[in-house]
């Protein structure tokens, strides 16, 4: 056996202490990985025209163009850039630690971007309104080198409606404005979608010596026409006691007296000088006004109460009770030749004697006809040149077996001076609901099935319905003609002007 | 040759103590972390997240940290981006103190497998990530849902409620008594919410309230509802001096699966939910935190009067 000399043990010793030394150090320490450092690649991104989208790496950033996108990985990246309507547009791009690297793309040198817009309209020649600017461009035509976006494309062709739309031109493509204009050369509606009134449902109509046409509605007050220029009148822009509008008269003096659900209103000289109602008149809680007619410079006004008489402003209200215990003035016209007031209270038409300004109180009950005891007279008119007065009556309206709204026979009355004539008119259904005088002497009623024109009780010149006139509602409600000779017709559907001295 | 061994001997355990040495301390290096905190509701436009960070105690400025202030940060919605606006919170009780949240006012999601994604960057570049999906809205089934409490011919008080289609997440329900306490004079709305039932423990009695389940359904034991309505003023003897509304509220969350973990370790006074902190639970990349997806529905039920009137209390019915 060989035993380790002294040499020999220094070296396992030296080498042992190493191994000591290198090991008993070790210690089992846990440590989380290194958190990563946010990337630092900047890239700052622009266009012409601005306002781009961008997209990184085919994901939205929520940024618009001019913008930097900040911190992302420093590799390529996919830079897209869309915006609605216009072309879109790509680019690879590396993104340098440290260094802001900028893109830009002008897309207006590309001849792809602009799109075209082609103008039709039916008929031709309409002049083409862009963004409300007049253009010299006549249909049908096409205009290149449009910028992407939305515009408002405005057809205009004298005789005829205006009609717009909005046309959307997309980059690289053609957007055709397909149009038809309505032919307004004799007959012209108005309504809430074409010409923005307030409400379809007119309710009466007058025309001032300004040849302005006063249109009363249900419930918005007035609408003014002169021309091709439309105004309103109603509660919230003037005194108007109501914008329920019942009745409009104008008198000799250009006077406008506008009857309301509350109370009577007197126009002139641009504004509303007088309020009659409850407060400042007899007529109490109830200022419902029906009818206005004049007498010299006296006014007359049907209201629930029976006549209030305005003179000079001073009111006097003429209290009636007819022989079926009704005082509902419903109807009203002044003979200024004869010094009568003719009257329709419910049931009855009642003629009055006016002597020094006043109303004789015996009224002469007309004999019309013992018939016309259950109906209501809607309108009395006089016919100046022959002195002829014409009354619609309707019968009240009430419920049938069925617990169908019913309205009865109504029937049409003529005076001629010593008797009334009538006609029972042909439907049940049918309402009578205002008339007219032209100045040729045309008697027009307006009704709930067309505009009846006449120049006799008996025979009808021509009924205009919706299939052979301008007019798109049978659901007429009033009917007076303007000093043109325009005649203009009251519906639940809308206004029309029915300019009949166009035509042929 | 002794002399040498000796030395090396000596040597060897000198190096044997003392190499090992170092100076300890418990204090690891500081690294910061950060957390972002957003629950989208189904039932408003309104919609917060919060930014949180760690703060190296030695070196902080709070108006420093890249939580604090100028983050971006945005959701994704279908194919538009919103972005949060921020507005800082003061605490009145520290009038120092602040909060920076961001806010969207005019975000409202649909209802149903909807994906939102959440991106916080921190203006030192850090990014924190979440995504979820929207639980399906609700409708209560008010066929089989109870309508009074105490519940007619049966122990137990029925909530039910389907989801309109087919994604469903995770539901919770929570049912509130409303009641106004007289205090000095005056009367303040409170409110005391009922625990499904309780559980004895070691003499103890503790209530547990509802965890988000899968369940469309919960009941709750008239007994639990009779203990918290006596608890509401257990310690006082004028009962009279409550006033219980006639109408408790049932409302029921529908949950992401992220919300309904943040929900569960919200939960409190319930032994036997594991209260853990809710950084526990993560699904934002890049940091800590939740961002998750909540819709709710609630209903009305009433009590008997006659019932609340046992217990001494007033009864308050609503107009």
């Amino acid at each position: 056996m060989r035993f380790i000399n002294s040499r020999q043990l220094i070296i396992l010793l030296v080498i042992s202490i190493s191994i000591f030394f290198l090991y008993s150090c070790e210690k089992e320490i846990s440590t989380s990985p290194p958190e990563k450092e946010p990337p630092q690649g900047f890239l700052f991104v622009d266009s012409n025209p601005q306002n781009y989208k961008i997209y990184l790496d085919g994901r939205f950033t929520g940024r618009f163009t001019p913008d930097t996108l900040p911190y992302i990985e420093e590799t390529e990246h996919l830079i897209e850039l869309k915006k609605k309507y216009w072309l879109d547009s790509s680019a690879l791009t590396f993104a340098e630690p440290g260094e802001l690297k900028s893109i830009y793309i002008d897309f207006m040198q590309n001849p792809k971007v602009y799109g075209q817009l082609k103008f039709v309209s039916k008929p031709d020649s309409a002049v083409v309104e862009i963004n409300d600017s007049i253009t010299d461009i006549k249909t049908p035509n096409v205009l290149q080198g449009i910028l992407p976006g939305v515009y408002q494309i405005e057809y205009h062709l004298k005789q005829h409606r205006s009609t717009s739309s909005k046309a959307i031109v997309q980059s690289n493509t053609t957007t055709t404005v397909t149009l038809a204009l309505q032919d307004t050369s004799v007959w012209v509606d108005y309504t809430v979608a074409k010409s923005g009134l307030p409400t379809n449902h007119i309710t009466t109509l007058a025309v001032d010596q300004n040849n302005r046409v006063w249109a009363g509605t249900i419930n918005n007050g007035i609408i003014l026409i002169k021309g091709n220029k439309i105004e309103y009148m109603n509660s919230n822009n003037s005194i108007l006691p109501s914008d329920r509008i019942r009745v409009i008269e104008v008198d000799k003096n250009n006077t406008v007296w506008i009857g309301t659900d509350n109370g009577l209103a007197e126009f002139s000289n641009g504004s509303i000088r007088n309020i009659y109602d409850g407060t400042n008149t007899d007529l109490s809680n109830n200022s419902k006004i029906n009818a206005i007619g004049f007498y010299h410079n006296i006014v007359f006004v049907g209201t629930v109460k029976g006549i209030l008489k305005i003179d000079a402003g001073e009111t006097k209200l003429f209290e009636i009770v007819n022989d079926l215990g009704n005082s509902e003035v419903t109807a009203i016209t002044v003979d200024e030749s004869v010094d009568k007031i003719y009257t329709g209270i419910r049931g009855q038409m009642l003629t009055f004697q006016i002597r020094s300004g006043e109303i004789v109180s015996n009224p002469k009950v007309d004999d019309i006809g013992d018939f016309l005891k259950e109906l209501d007279l809607t309108k009395i008119i006089l016919r100046p040149d022959d002195g002829k007065l014409w009354a619609l009556f309707s019968v009240q309206s009430g419920k049938n077996q069925d617990d169908d709204l019913v309205h009865g026979t109504p029937y049409l009355c003529v005076w001629n001076g010593s008797k009334w004539l009538y006609q029972m008119l042909e439907s049940e259904n049918l309402i009578l609901t205002d008339v007219t005088v032209s100045k040729d002497n045309y008697v027009w009623i307006s009704s709930n099935v067309g505009l009846r024109q006449q120049i006799t009780l008996r025979d009808v010149e021509f009924l205009y319905r919706t299939y052979n006139s301008g007019i798109f509602s049978d659901d007429l409600t009033a009917v007076e003609e303007d000093q043109d000779g325009t005649i203009w017709i009251g519906s639940v559907d809308g206004l029309f002007k029915y300019k009949r001295q166009l035509e042929n | 040759m002794r002399i040498i061994l000796k030395s090396l001997l000596f040597i060897s355990l000198w190096i044997t103590f003392s190499s090992c040495e170092e100076n300890f301390s418990p204090v690891v290096d500081y690294r910061q972390t950060y957390a972002l905190s957003c629950i989208i509701r189904g039932d408003t436009s309104f919609q917060v997240a919060t930014l949180f960070s760690s703060y190296d105690l030695e070196n902080g400025d709070p108006s420093q940290n890249p939580a604090y202030d100028g983050a971006e940060v945005r959701l994704w919605y279908r194919d538009t981006v919103y972005w949060f606006k921020d507005s800082l919170i003061s605490y009145n009780t520290y009038s120092d103190s602040t909060l920076k949240f961001y806010y969207l006012d005019n975000f409202r999601p649909a209802t149903g497998g909807e994906l939102l994604e959440i991106e916080a960057m921190l203006k030192n570049g850090k990014r924190l990530k979440g995504s979820c999906v929207t639980p399906s809205s609700l409708q209560f089934n008010t066929k089989e849902t109870s309508k009074v409490i105490p519940p007619i011919n049966s122990a137990g008080i029925l909530f039910q409620w389907m989801t309109e289609d087919e994604i469903s997440g995770f539901f919770v329900g929570r049912l509130r008594i409303q009641y106004l306490q007289k205090i000095d004079g005056e009367y303040q709305l409170k409110y005391k919410e009922v625990p499904v039932s309780y559980t004895d423990a070691g003499g103890r009695s503790i209530p547990v309230f509802p965890s988000p389940s899968k369940s469309a359904s919960i009941i709750y034991d008239s007994s639990a509802v009779t203990k918290a309505l006596l608890e509401i003023a257990e310690n006082d003897s004028h009962k009279s001096d409550y006033r219980i509304y006639q109408n408790a509220v049932f409302e029921v969350l529908a949950l992401d699966e992220n919300a309904s973990r943040y929900y569960s370790s919200t939960l409190q006074d319930n032994s036997f939910t594991v209260d853990v902190n809710e950084l526990d639970y993560t699904n934002i990349e890049g940091g800590f935190g939740i961002f998750g997806s909540i819709v709710s529905e609630e209903i009305t039920i009433r009590f008997v009067p006659e019932y609340i009137t046992s217990f001494g209390y007033e009864i308050f019915f609503e107009d």
